[in-house]
């Protein structure tokens, strides 16, 4: 807080502002929407943008802006949930890696080195055109593949503490391992996993856009900003918007959530500098 | 120490090994968990109630799927060892050439794409890192940023709207084009379709990772004390560059390079989808969609072998170049 430059309180303060319009669009998205997202208006097919509809209609004749404000909500529970899921494993993971090493140690990382052995949108693509699409099964499918990044991140970063004096200490007082883990070393790692908690959800939103774009997202009615572009895609021409207005809120979404990671990185390691003070 | 070598060198590639050996296992134990199988697919699909019963269990039989999942597996193992990836379910053809002749396609736009993340990727990085706060600095940052938040779609489908649909310049699908009658005009339009396109949309996304990652690493190498002291030995900044930094700070571009091998495959499977090319993910989606078993794995399979492959060809390089390393 104190050696924040205006700079990065400015990236902070987009970032998290970026973030809080989306979750709030995901929350009340629809009562805000200006009509319904699956009516389909006959009479006002492929329109461009007006006064009616703000951002015009698809092919079907449905409100593209009333289909991204709802879309927001599958978009975001998919990816939100996934990276979730996956920060609650991979810390557990992590932890339990770091703290027992050894031959514990060495079975997490290779099964770890198997999962990261699978490039993330082609796993996921396999698993989810073999399993069949799904939200439960685009959550779970993610959720897989990020545990392991966040497993490894978080053993590196708890390996440094698991060695230090106050846990020996709790060790000999006799608690029990969970206590350890959760009550002394868990808290020295937050800023790690709070950080690395903001990349992987900017990766789900563009993984489960990317999935939902080439097909295997969640079945339709259901609009999800990918699904949005992918059927919009082959009347570019005439009609634009389908496609780039669920595009534009992507970039948007993902653009503030690393802004907001970037922030946090800072205004969290200035904090923890400043508590140990002399070690600079 | 250099009687460590070779030994690391073993141990890494049994590593490698063992990792694509439990990948082919859970490639194999996913597919078991497919509901509906290939057959019901093949027969039922065209007219579900004229298929007997019989017709399918022959049909299985005859593709080996009424065997245990170990067996399938075994028979699986035993002919990839001889070089025999199986006939595809539904086009009945060898997979392995297909998968071959596939991959070479899809090469043809990955491999640009990854030089372009070796060349460009490190060198912004480094640039900004030199330059770190500069105006220079905050632009590459910024657009690096925006180029990995923006779907490869959108940058697909931004090419196509411009270049297909409003100037006219290049086809928007190619797959179904006779290129023998083009002329000169259209044969340049054809190859900016088919490649640079896509090559470029491809290259976008990771030649921002490798940027951001390397800026990362060099801005670190910048701060620590042998710099400092250097500084204070009054040595010019560019001799401290070039002589100090830059090989310390390149070391971990190595590993970067690797790790981002995975995201120009995934980048290549949607961008192949984006464009119509006839690569490799194409394949692999249209065997996900009709059920062609031996497909799926095989293209899978040889899809993960290349990134295992990369992250151990870079930790080789990474233990020839930094000896230390090999005590961990």
């Amino acid at each position: 807080m104190k050696n924040l430059t205006s700079q990065q309180v400015t990236t902070l303060l987009i970032g998290s502002g970026i973030a809080a319009f989306f979750t709030l669009i995901a929350i009340f998205g629809p009562w805000i929407a200006p009509g319904d997202a699956e009516t389909m208006h006959f009479t006002h097919l492929k329109q461009g943008p007006s006064s009616e509809f703000l951002l015009g209609t698809d092919r079907f004749g449905r409100d593209v802006l009333s289909r991204l404000i709802i879309g927001t909500r599958t978009t975001i529970v998919i990816a939100a949930s996934s990276t979730a899921l996956a920060t609650v494993l991979g810390t557990a993971i992590g932890l339990i890696s770091a703290y027992f090493g050894g031959r514990v140690d060495g079975v997490v990382m290779r099964l770890n080195d198997v999962f990261i052995a699978f490039p993330t949108l082609v796993f996921a693509m396999f698993v989810i055109g073999v399993l069949g699409p799904g939200i439960v099964n685009g959550i779970l499918v993610i959720a897989l593949i990020f545990t392991s990044s966040i497993a490894r991140v978080v053993r590196s970063a708890a390996l440094g503490v698991v060695i230090l004096e106050y846990v020996d200490a709790a060790r000999i007082r006799g608690e029990t391992i969970l206590f350890i883990l959760c009550k002394e070393v868990l808290p020295n790692l937050y800023p790690t996993i709070i950080v690395e908690v903001c990349i992987r959800f900017g990766f789900a939103i563009l993984v489960t856009a990317s999935l939902s774009y080439i097909g295997l997202g969640p079945p339709p009615p259901m609009p999800d900003w990918g699904t949005m572009a992918s059927e919009g895609r082959s009347l570019m021409l005439t009609n634009p918007w389908p496609v780039f207005a669920p595009c534009i809120a992507i970039v948007l979404l993902v653009v503030g959530i690393n802004f907001l990671g970037d922030g946090l990185r800072v205004l969290l390691v200035a904090r923890r500098t400043g508590h140990l003070g002399s070690t600079a | 120490m250099t009687g460590d070598l070779p030994v690391f060198f073993v141990t890494r590639l049994l590593n490698s090994l063992l990792v694509l050996v439990i990948i082919s296992m859970i490639l194999m134990g996913v597919v078991q968990l497919m509901p509906g199988d290939a057959v019901d697919m093949m027969l039922r699909g065209l007219s579900p109630t004229a298929v007997s019963q019989e017709t399918l269990d022959v049909k299985r039989r005859e593709l080996g799927l009424d065997l245990p999942v170990w067996l399938q597996y075994w028979n699986w193992m035993t002919s990839l060892l001889q070089g025999d990836f199986g006939r595809s379910f539904t086009l009945n053809v060898p997979v392995g050439p297909m998968i071959a002749g596939r991959l070479k396609s899809s090469l043809i736009l990955a491999v640009p794409a990854f030089m372009a993340m070796i060349v460009f990727g490190i060198g912004l990085g480094v640039v900004a890192a030199l330059k770190e706060n500069s105006p220079l600095d905050r632009t590459i940052q910024l657009v690096s940023l925006t180029a990995i938040a923006t779907p490869s779609f959108l940058i697909g489908s931004v090419f196509i709207y411009v270049f297909a649909v409003k100037l006219h310049w290049i086809p928007a699908a190619f797959n179904a084009i006779d290129i023998s009658r083009f002329d000169t005009l259209e044969t340049i339009s054809f190859f900016f379709a088919a490649l640079v396109f896509p090559c470029i949309t491809i290259a976008a996304e990771i030649v921002a990772h490798v940027l951001r990652q390397t800026r990362a690493s060099m801005a670190e190498e910048l701060k620590s004390n042998y710099v400092r002291a250097a500084v204070l030995r009054g040595l010019s900044r560019s001799q401290i560059v070039l002589r100090h930094v830059l090989l310390n700070a390149l070391l971990p571009a190595i590993t970067i390079i690797a790790i981002n091998v995975g995201y120009v495959i995934g980048g290549v499977v949607v961008v192949e989808f984006i464009f119509s090319y006839p690569g490799i993910g194409n394949l692999l989606l249209t065997a996900i969609i009709t059920r062609d078993i031996p497909t799926i794995l095989g293209t899978m399979l040889v899809v993960s072998g290349g990134y295992v492959f990369a992250n151990l060809v870079a930790d080789l390089l990474y233990s020839v170049l930094n000896p230390r390393i090999r005590l961990t």
